[in-house]
């Protein structure tokens, strides 16, 4: 009977199987693809540092960091990293790179990919370099073909495909040259000053021991963090890589979770109609003889299957995704060459939750079936259904919803569960939101339509809130839908516009760093004898944090660990550029204390400092409190006199720490000078100018750097928009389904008017006005509340100044509106132009 | 055959095909009659002869597969769907077995229908005091959902007045009604229509209804019975 009774009706059952598969698809690739990530990070954990062991520090290594390195043994490899202009003779360019000088067999797990395949540098002393693929596209190279870093020109024997342990997009923003490490020095780049790395990387025959972990793990609490000495292993890579996965799973699952609960809530809307027409049958079935639960059965069995065609599909279509996904997000993760398997117990899963989600929010306007009574089947207009919320069946239902919701966000969110919940409870609000904004839309309707409005008007506006409306459903679902979209592009734009304010025509556009002392001068007479301005030039100070307030960076870290104090690690740890002037700059605001312009480590008292309110938050610091810095072996006591708000848009060279004049002069330095260049073109010639004369100088221009930015962001946003659109495809399905069932109740109301003398265009301008309207105020209830939600993410998750472009929601309401508009119209079509007869006929 | 003036419907030989998925089916198999003006003429048959197909088509909510229709002395043919719902509006009343109220509309909203889709304002007063005719002075604001089924009937008798037609078509009017609740609706639809002076065309299988119309149409298998 089930089947006998779907005969008339599977086009509309079809629709609302559609309504699943997106959301089932999403779940499906998303699950099997964490599951292939996992697997690839449990079974090569290895390449993801290459080796293992690496002990790194941002200086040469003292004496007893080699002892140490020495009583480790095993198979040693020798990495010096430094930044550095690179000159490529075939085009005349030049371009900061990250050289990489390399001695010994590193990668020892993985390998470093290239083209030609198979080619190190290991073992090799003369100028060759394996130069990064992004690199070489840029620049338009061949291997064969040259390039220049210091002093030494190298040959380039190979492009540089993957790196085990680093994703792509690393590249993009620091291309990487892997030189012969003999080569370094010939360079002559690396002065006192310079900012370099050093690593060494083990490899042993049974791997790092649990008894040599223990005792680096010493040897780091005792000297090592102190000496800025530190290490990593496979575990901590493994621990790493692990949180990059569960942040992009995050990301994942969220888009899952929402597509499917959408596909749900459109589900319950088509469901209602469809079983709206099946009253009368279900009424002659009673008459006929059937129970309550024999007529339930019938919709019960019809939705079932519909249910496992819709979960079938979409894990279908989600397991070929799955062949796409690694593609799309590759630069985004630190592991290539993924094995694609299928994780049937995961695939399975998903397509439960879905399957189960279908038949929960189906039961909704299933429910009151079972109470319809033979009656109707004699007299139609006897109401026998009582209200749904005096049905003690929709509450359980309803309770069960919450349950596995709850479950499937828990089960989305394994790693991170209040995130889950968060997520849960923000997305109930949003649709509590939408759900009073649409009762309030209703209520506002009704009071403000005319009864002297034409009666086009009165009569669209008024199917807003009449019996069999769909206001509540499609408000709910195209708000929901335009809420999320424009979150996204919200808080995207908020971010891009970061990048923005940098690129106009006064700020610097050239930043030049790694000056000698000696070359400072010479440096800035040759960008005023080019006839620009130096727009900002600065003494700079490496520097480390070694005390706060009289506790050395062990205790604070132990303290931070109790609780007892609140900062932040980066903070402590990391390294300072500090400078020394007697006044602020114009891109500086003093917020409190006052500057001192002045002073002298004669004066046997704390030097007075300025410091940026980015770390004044991070140390929790406040006006007085003292700090102890290790300038290179000299230890520095400072106050803090006053704290400063910089401008970093403008992308002058800017301090966290300003010491006053007459305190750091003697401190090894090197120096950072800015200019504006009018174009690109004349930007690489004075690059070149300057890179010629000096070559240790680096510069970095601006421009590229934000096309770079936009470059990666413009990945990132590919990525973002791709799986959203699993999103916008249920909404889509989730709007046409559900006005395309609306048509079932509307064409009898139009085909009544066309009888009694509507002419097509009037039909057509009522649905136009009704769905315009929903379209308009759905768009709109979604701007309002992506623009809550985009603001709190700027402010407290990507701490950016919240932007909000004005045009675009323009934009937004008038394209949601079209959509839903051409879609209504759609649904209308055949109405005007055929006889009504025809189309009662037709309709049934 | 020319028309005469008093001549309000006109159908000449007209035929109606179904295609269905067995072959065409024949519903209508030639066709001609004539209603003059103020007349009360029934259609009576058994079910399946084609009375309601032959009502369809002489009102305009359906074209023949041949022949012609005129109300008035206008074929219905080549005016378009437009056309033609422009001409019931003006011309056309209806009355149907199962109501065929807009369900979004209260009574009242309903009953204005036909003039306000000719963009005529303030009509609610003749719709009132349509409505308080049949006796729903009290309900003009109820949905028809919360109205009985013989009070659905009144609104459309209600509506059927409004734009005062020139002939009225009426298809099982009493159909879903009770026999006392039935009989009410009768009278009020005659008294109507002889207030309103309008040609009244009523299809029914309800013979001792038929008989109270001026003359009756016997069809059987798509034919008229002599």
């Amino acid at each position: 009977m089930a089947l006998r009774d779907s005969r008339q009706s599977r086009r509309r059952l079809f629709l609302f199987t559609l309504s699943i598969v997106f959301g089932v698809a999403a779940l499906v690739a998303i699950n099997a693809f964490g599951k292939v990530l996992e697997r690839a990070i449990e079974t090569r954990s290895k390449t993801l540092l290459g080796a293992d062991l690496l002990i790194a520090s941002g200086q040469p290594f003292n004496e007893r960091t080699e002892e140490l390195i020495r009583s480790l043994g095993g198979d040693q490899s020798r990495q010096t990293r430094f930044a550095s202009m690179a000159r490529f003779p075939k085009t005349g360019d030049s371009r900061l790179v990250a050289v990489r000088g390399l001695k010994g067999g590193f990668p020892y797990y993985g390998e470093l990919e290239t083209d030609p395949a198979g080619v190190t540098v290991n073992g090799r002393s003369d100028a060759v370099a394996i130069v990064d693929d992004s690199l070489m596209a840029q620049f338009g190279l061949e291997v064969g073909d040259t390039l220049e870093v210091g002093k030494v020109t190298f040959e380039i024997i190979a492009r540089l495909i993957q790196i085990p342990g680093e994703t792509a997009v690393e590249g993009v923003f620091s291309p990487r040259v892997y030189v012969p490490h003999n080569q370094i020095e010939q360079t002559e780049l690396i002065q006192i000053g310079s900012i370099a790395y050093y690593n060494v990387l083990f490899r042993f025959d049974s791997g790092l021991t649990p008894e040599m972990l223990e005792r680096l793990e010493a040897e780091r609490e005792e000297w090592m963090r102190e000496a800025r000495v530190w290490f990593d292993t496979i575990e901590e890579r493994k621990q790493e890589a692990g949180r990059v996965l569960v942040n992009i799973n995050s990301f994942l699952n969220l888009v899952g979770f929402i597509a499917l609960l959408l596909g749900a809530v459109g589900i319950a809307g088509s469901v209602q109609v469809y079983l709206k027409g099946k009253v009368d049958t279900v009424a002659v079935l009673r008459c006929l003889g059937a129970t309550n639960h024999d007529a339930m059965a019938i919709y019960c069995i019809q939705i079932t299957l519909m249910g496992l065609i819709g979960t079938a599909i979409g894990a279908a279509f989600g397991l070929s995704l799955l062949l796409v996904l690694p593609k799309v997000m590759a630069p985004f993760l630190p592991i290539g060459g993924l094995d694609i398997f299928i994780a049937w117990p995961t695939v399975f899963m998903a397509m439960g939750f879905g399957w189960v989600f279908m038949i929960l929010f189906s039961l909704i306007p299933l429910l009151p079936l079972r109470k319809i009574t033979p009656l109707r089947a004699i007299r139609s207009f006897v109401q026998d259904v009582a209200p749904a919320h005096k049905d003690r069946g929709v509450w359980i239902v309803c309770s069960l919803i919450v349950l596995v919701t709850t479950g499937f966000a828990l089960w989305q969110s394994r790693e991170r569960p209040l995130h889950g919940l968060g997520f849960l409870g923000g997305i109930l609000l949003a649709l509590g939101l939408l759900w009073l904004l649409a009762f309030l839309l209703r209520f506002t309707v009704r009071r403000i339509t005319g009864s002297t409005w034409p009666y086009v008007w009165r009569q669209g506006m008024s199917n807003l809130y009449r019996p069999n409306n769909r206001t509540l459903f499609l408000l709910t679902t195209l708000g929901i839908g335009s809420f999320l979209i424009f979150t996204l592009y919200l808080t995207e734009q908020s971010l891009l516009r970061q990048g923005e304010l940098s690129s106009s025509d006064e700020n610097p556009n050239l930043l030049m760093f790694d000056i000698q002392p000696d070359q400072n001068d010479g440096v800035n007479r040759i960008i005023e004898a080019e006839g620009y301005t130096v727009v900002g030039n600065a003494p700079v100070v490496t520097m480390n944090l070694a005390e706060l307030n009289g506790y050395d960076v062990g205790q604070l870290r132990e303290m931070d660990e109790s609780g007892e104090i609140d900062i932040e690690r980066w903070a402590v740890f990391r390294e300072y550029q500090s400078t020394f002037r007697e006044h602020l700059n114009p891109d500086e605001v003093l917020l409190e204390g006052s500057f001192t312009p002045r002073a002298s480590l004669d004066d046997d008292v704390p030097i007075p400092v300025s410091v940026e309110k980015e770390i004044v938050r991070a140390l929790d610091l406040k006006l007085g409190d003292r700090i102890l810095f290790d300038v290179q072996g000299f230890p520095i006591d400072v106050e803090v006199t006053s704290i400063r708000e910089v401008n970093w848009n403008e992308l002058r060279p800017n301090f966290f720490v300003v010491f006053p004049a007459g305190v750091l002069e003697e401190a090894p330095a090197f120096y950072v000078t800015a200019t504006q260049v009018p174009d690109q073109q004349r930007i690489a010639f004075l690059q070149r100018k300057i890179v010629e004369t000096y070559p240790n100088v680096s510069a970095v221009n601006l421009e590229v750097v934000l096309q770079t930015v936009g470059e990666i962001f413009d990945r990132v946003t590919f990525v973002l928009r791709f799986m959203a659109s699993f999103t916008i495809a249920t909404g889509l399905v989730v709007l046409i389904s559900s006005i395309l069932t609306s048509r079932y109740q509307r064409v009898k109301e139009s085909v009544l008017l066309r009888t009694l003398g509507a002419q097509g265009r009037q039909i057509r301008s009522i649905m136009a006005i009704e769905y315009v309207l929903l379209g308009s105020l759905s768009a709109l209830a979604g701007i309002i509340l992506a623009g809550i939600s985009s603001f709190a993410l700027s402010r407290w998750v990507f701490e950016v100044p919240f932007y909000f472009p004005w045009g675009a929601p323009l934009i937004m309401v008038v394209g949601v509106s079209l959509i839903t508009l051409l879609t209504g119209l759609a649904n209308s079509r055949g109405i005007a132009s055929h006889p009504p007869l025809e189309i009662l006929r037709e309709e049934g | 055959m020319p028309d005469s003036p008093s001549t309000i419907l006109r159908v000449d030989d007209i035929r109606r095909t179904y295609t269905t998925t067995h072959g065409d089916l024949e519903v209508l198999k030639g066709i001609s009659l004539s209603v003059e003006t103020g007349e009360t003429v029934s259609i009576i048959g058994p079910s399946g002869s084609g009375k309601t197909t032959l009502l369809g088509i002489c009102a305009g909510l359906d074209l023949p597969t041949s022949g012609d229709v005129k109300i008035a002395g206008e074929s219905l043919l080549p005016m378009g769907e437009d056309g033609r719902a422009a001409f019931r509006n003006r011309q056309v009343g209806f009355v149907f077995q199962n109501f065929q109220l807009v369900p979004t509309l209260t009574a009242l909203e309903n009953v204005m229908v036909p003039l306000e889709l000719r963009g005529e304002r303030g009509v609610g007063d003749r719709a009132t005091s349509l409505l308080t005719r049949v006796g729903l002075g009290e309900r003009l604001d109820h949905y028809p959902i919360q109205l009985s089924g013989g009070e659905q009937q009144r609104v459309a008798l209600a509506r059927a007045f409004i734009n005062e037609p020139k002939i009225l078509f009426a298809d099982e009017p009493t159909g879903n009604l009770d026999g006392s609740t039935s009989d009410s609706i009768v009278g009020l639809l005659f008294s109507l229509n002889r207030d309103a002076g309008t040609t009244l065309v009523l299809v029914t299988h309800n013979l001792e209804l038929a008989k109270q119309t001026d003359r009756i149409f016997r069809i059987r298998d798509g034919l008229l019975e002599d």
